[in-house]
């Protein structure tokens, strides 16, 4: 039997981070580790233009199997950036090896190689002390790790007005070209900056890993607008670029097509046991450390299957999540603009609303996704709901608004006898906020009503932790120490946001690398 | 029902929704891919009988599916205006109900002000059907 250094379980955020921090030592990467399907030759150019001149986008907008239409039967729908054809290798297949049971979770699972952030929006935020308060860690323990990951991945923004939520980045590329109705809107903010910091609400631009210049041999963004529909735009960062460049000089061994199913510790080693996704055998693969970086839920079903705990529920934590439509009437009547994206324009932090906390929204247009996927949302007979979207679609902007959540939390999982993941939980709908924040921006032109937010499930965010917290002193098996070890001893460290202690009201994936390269180091350390 | 009659029946209802919808006939690759989508889904088939009353007397259908999505999003009518939306929108004949591409913002409020009154108008219609036909 070979020992090795390290076993890193999963290639997602937190695998490829660890994997990237330890290159060059003994490491055995397991993962289920799907790829990307080929993209048609004709399915190229800005999405405008395609759908101007395409003859039939059918089978890359719907799909063969007709992928894009199952969140009409569905009572769990899809996320909107996960369904379309080319992005369902995402999550294609986890309902049969690793199967989620829940009426509530709209969230996913992903085994395919970089993880769900194959399909994610590129927010990359470093997480401030404040964020860090439940943390047994601080910023200080992070930054080596955010700058280094911002050297390897390249990150797009300004220092602005968000700094202080944010951090001051001395190394970040130019943000990306703002729509014209989001520029609009920043400057609105500006000349009305007082008003606004008189309610603490502050606009910026967000931080995204989209690179906006050429950057280790990946091209900048060319905004083809396709992000809805295709993955592994090379501007657009995903921790399968770090995978498959570690494998290319030899810094990697990865095994794909195998499942962790558990572990065991004992004095000599971790054994790993995992299955076979083509022949189902399963094999024993053994380290002197285990990195758990198969993503939250999956590292919460590894640990209690290793402990064969059907009867513990585990706490779950999601991002609150709800979305307002915001229309400049001013903007009724122009033309859609060809060269745009479906990325986060600007950011807006709205500040110490009581019993909240920090609330982060972010600005989109509605320029990405299918016109179908909205239409039938808006309290409209069909044939005016269309023309509604046609003709104000150039003056909407999606605010989505991401709230934090802290333990206790609001869902829980528990592992099944059969193996199936049991999440239970609800998202809690505070609309405060959102009454201030329609109220503001009317006031600088934008227009909403409180009858337009929508409040999505639990689970909608995909940001998911805080099954296995990081706490000062473990107090039992399944909390980790600052090292991300579970029960605070032993071998087995959580390296994804199953270990986070709280959750701001950010994406979390930076921060999921960062942590995940500074558990590799201490763990390389204590080898 | 046999397949050669069903699939005509679905290409029957198909034609007439779209026709209601988007004010002409549908393509014969959007007919074939509508049949499909009922072969690969299970529909809601509690408004079958609602579906057929809809299409034998030709009700005004944008009426009623809004009333009837007002009182249940996944309703059977609803159902297949989605997968029809869907299809349609893939196609480049269809991209001009979809995108727009002339700024006009003279005829584009008029325009808004038709459907104001459009949506009034399938409110009080789609009330009156349902209850007249007994499709609740």
């Amino acid at each position: 039997m070979i020992l090795r250094d390290f076993i890193i379980v999963g290639s997602g955020p937190a695998g490829a981070a660890a994997a990237l921090q330890l290159a060059g030592k003994d490491v055995l990467m397991i993962d289920a580790g799907f790829d990307a399907p080929g993209v048609a030759s004709d399915f190229r150019g800005s999405l405008h233009r395609l759908r101007c001149t395409h003859s039939d986008l059918f089978p890359h907008l719907i799909g063969d199997r007709f992928e894009s239409l199952e969140n009409i039967f569905a009572t769990n729908k899809i996320n909107l950036k996960l369904k379309s054809p080319y992005m369902r290798y995402i999550i294609e297949g986890s309902q049969g090896v690793a199967p989620v049971r829940s009426e509530e979770f709209h969230g996913a699972i992903s085994l395919a190689k970089g993880g769900l952030a194959n399909g994610w929006g590129g927010g990359a935020y470093r997480f401030t002390d404040r964020d860090l308060e439940r943390f047994p860690i601080s910023y200080a323990d992070l930054n080596k790790y955010y700058d280094l990951l911002t050297d390897h991945i390249g990150i797009s923004g300004r220092n602005d007005d968000l700094v202080p939520w944010f951090h001051f980045d001395p190394n970040l590329q130019e943000p990306i070209k703002l729509s014209s109705l989001a520029k609009k809107f920043l400057q609105r903010y500006e000349r009305n900056r007082l008003l606004f910091v008189g309610h603490n609400v502050y606009v910026g631009m967000p931080r995204l890993a989209v690179l906006t210049r050429e950057h280790r041999g990946r091209a900048p963004y060319n905004y083809d607008n396709l992000e809805f529909f295709k993955s592994r735009n090379p501007a657009i960062y995903t921790p399968a670029y770090t995978i498959d460049r570690l494998i290319a000089e030899g810094y990697l061994d990865y095994r794909s097509g195998w499942l962790v199913e558990s572990f065991e510790e004992t004095d000599e080693a971790v054994k790993v046991r995992a299955k076979n996704l083509q022949t189902a055998q399963s094999r024993t693969f053994s380290a002197r450390k285990l990195l758990l970086g198969a993503g939250a839920l999956s590292t919460a079903r590894i640990v209690l299957a290793s402990r064969k705990d059907y009867k513990t529920c585990l706490p779950v934590l999601d991002n609150p999540m709800s979305c307002i439509f915001l229309c400049n009437f001013t903007h009724v009547g122009q033309e859609l603009e060809r060269s745009s994206c479906s990325l986060g324009q600007l950011n807006i932090i709205c500040e110490g609303e009581p019993g909240i906390g920090t609330i982060q929204i972010t600005l989109y247009t509605t320029s990405g996704p299918l016109r179908s996927d909205i239409i039938f949302d808006l309290p409209l007979p069909v044939v005016a709901g269309r023309a509604l979207l046609k003709h104000m679609s150039p003056a909407i902007l999606l605010a989505v608004c991401f709230h934090p959540a802290a333990m206790p939390a609001t869902g829980s999982i528990r592992l099944g006898a059969d193996g199936a993941l049991e999440i239970e939980g609800n998202s809690t709908k505070l609309e405060i906020a959102e009454q201030k924040l329609i109220g503001l921006f009317r006031k600088i032109g934008y227009f909403s009503h409180s009858s337009l937010v929508q409040y999505l499930p639990f689970g909608s965010s995909l940001h998911v932790a805080g099954m296995l917290p990081m706490t000062e002193r473990p107090s039992r098996y399944y909390e980790c120490d600052a090292d991300g070890r579970l029960g605070g001893d032993g071998n087995i460290h959580v390296i994804d946001g199953a270990c986070f202690s709280s959750l701001p009201a950010k994406n979390l994936t930076f921060t999921i690398m960062a942590n995940a390269m500074r558990i590799a180091e201490r763990a390389l350390r204590s080898l | 029902m046999d397949f050669v009659g069903r699939r005509e029946g679905l290409e029957r209802e198909a034609g007439f929704f779209y026709r209601s919808i988007f004010g002409l006939d549908p393509g014969p690759l959007l007919l074939k891919r509508y049949v499909e989508a009922h072969n690969q889904f299970r529909f809601n088939e509690k408004g079958a009988t609602i579906i057929q009353k809809v299409v034998q007397y030709k009700l005004d259908v944008v009426s009623i599916e809004y009333i009837m999505r007002l009182r249940d999003k996944d309703n059977a009518l609803t159902q297949r205006f989605k997968v029809l939306h869907f299809l349609a929108e893939c196609q480049k004949e269809s991209s001009a109900d979809f995108i727009e591409s002339q700024a006009d913002p003279f005829r584009i409020w008029l325009a808004i002000v038709w459907q104001a009154v459009r949506t009034v108008r399938c409110l009080l219609l789609g009330s009156y059907l349902l209850r007249r036909y007994d499709l609740a």
